[in-house]
């Protein structure tokens, strides 16, 4: 049995095969998966801003996974100390949605702004985007198996796939 | 305030007694709302840092409808409502007459859950209003129905860029036949946390 490692919010973890690494309810949140094909080592960080600027110093003395500016950086480098090739991992990334129906313009785009900075960071690793599931306006579950490789990604409203 | 430290003892005192009448005007509301004497009972009601929330309301992929609402005025800051499934399937069948179906919300259990949370959440508002005497403008309410964490990163994000610390309030507002579990999320900008404070006479 694999063992389950769940990723709170603006947190990130990195594991070896076999082992699934998940985030649970993303609304505006996304979660980048990372997996090296050569290593099996897979990383998933649950972020929730897009960068630093506009978050208070508290949150920025640890950063973690809470950015998508700090969260790609953060998790190769911690990958690549578990032995992972840079070379041959790819990213899928999920959420970024907008919950709430109605809500002011300025934070209707937390998310897909979110996804764009995740998407930037990524790009600027040279780090292939091979899936990703964003935007909508459901909460989604996701769920990397690090011997595959492959995102399974769920609602409540009965969607399920994988990536 | 400096950033990171935990609100003022006499504010969440202040914020937990507002808690304490808002929901007991929320409970006289809801007993002519469902027809029946509602009783409430405040199980918890703690100040946790933002980022432990999620873990504090014991997190993860359980479904809740969320109503969220910010405000303005000499107070700035955001408070959320949030009906577990359970609660939120009974003020549905008892209101509506309808279920909740493959959690999705109809138009009309959408718009009835989003007023019945604004009702609760205008009685805390006006709880504290009435309490630091200063006008609390309150913006129109937006809904989600949701895994729970989906449903408060949004107003955790958004008010976690400018506030550091959350109180949650949870209520049980019991009644002879139907029960309904409530949970109020209030986030305090620092600043408004003083001009709290300074109301109350104790900064």
């Amino acid at each position: 049995m694999a063992s389950v490692y769940l990723v709170g919010i603006g947190q990130m973890c990195v594991a070896h095969s076999p082992a699934r690494l998940v985030c649970l309810g993303l609304g505006s949140c996304v979660a980048i998966a990372l997996w090296d094909k050569s290593s099996k080592i897979g990383g998933m960080a649950h972020v929730m801003l897009p960068n630093e600027m506009c978050a208070p110093k508290r949150l920025i003395a640890n950063p973690a996974g809470k950015f998508g500016t700090t969260a790609v950086k953060g998790l190769v480098r911690e990958m690549k100390e578990e032995g992972a090739n840079v070379y041959t991992m790819v990213a899928k990334i999920a959420g970024g949605a907008n919950m709430f129906k109605d809500v002011s313009s300025s934070m209707k785009d937390i998310g897909l702004k979110n996804a764009d900075a995740v998407k930037c960071s990524l790009e600027e690793g040279r780090i292939k985007v091979v899936g990703e599931d964003v935007g909508g306006s459901q909460g989604r579950t996701v769920d990397l198996d690090t011997s595959t490789g492959r995102l399974h990604i769920k609602t409540i409203h009965g969607m399920t796939k994988y990536i | 305030m400096d950033d990171g430290e935990l609100m003022s003892p006499m504010v969440i005192d202040a914020l937990s007694e507002a808690g304490n009448i808002g929901a007991g005007h929320a409970a006289t509301s809801l007993s002519k709302l469902l027809g029946e004497h509602i009783m409430n009972h405040i199980t918890k009601s703690v100040v946790v840092p933002i980022e432990k929330v999620p873990e504090e309301l014991g997190g993860g992929d359980k479904i809740v409808a969320g109503i969220y609402t910010t405000f303005a005025g000499e107070l700035c800051g955001g408070i959320l409502m949030l009906f577990p499934e359970d609660s939120a399937k009974t003020i549905s069948k008892v209101l509506t007459g309808t279920d909740i179906e493959g959690h999705k919300l109809t138009d009309l259990q959408n718009s009835m859950l989003c007023e019945i949370g604004n009702i609760c959440l205008c009685w805390y508002l006006s709880a504290i209003s009435k309490m630091v005497n200063t006008e609390i403008i309150p913006t129109p309410p937006v809904t989600a129905y949701d895994m729970i964490e989906a449903a408060i990163d949004l107003p955790l994000i958004e008010l976690g860029k400018v506030a550091d610390t959350a109180m949650i309030i949870m209520t049980e507002f019991r009644g002879e036949i139907h029960s309904i579990s409530g949970i109020f999320l209030m986030l305090l900008e620092p600043d408004s946390q003083k001009e709290m404070a300074r109301r109350l006479g104790v900064c």
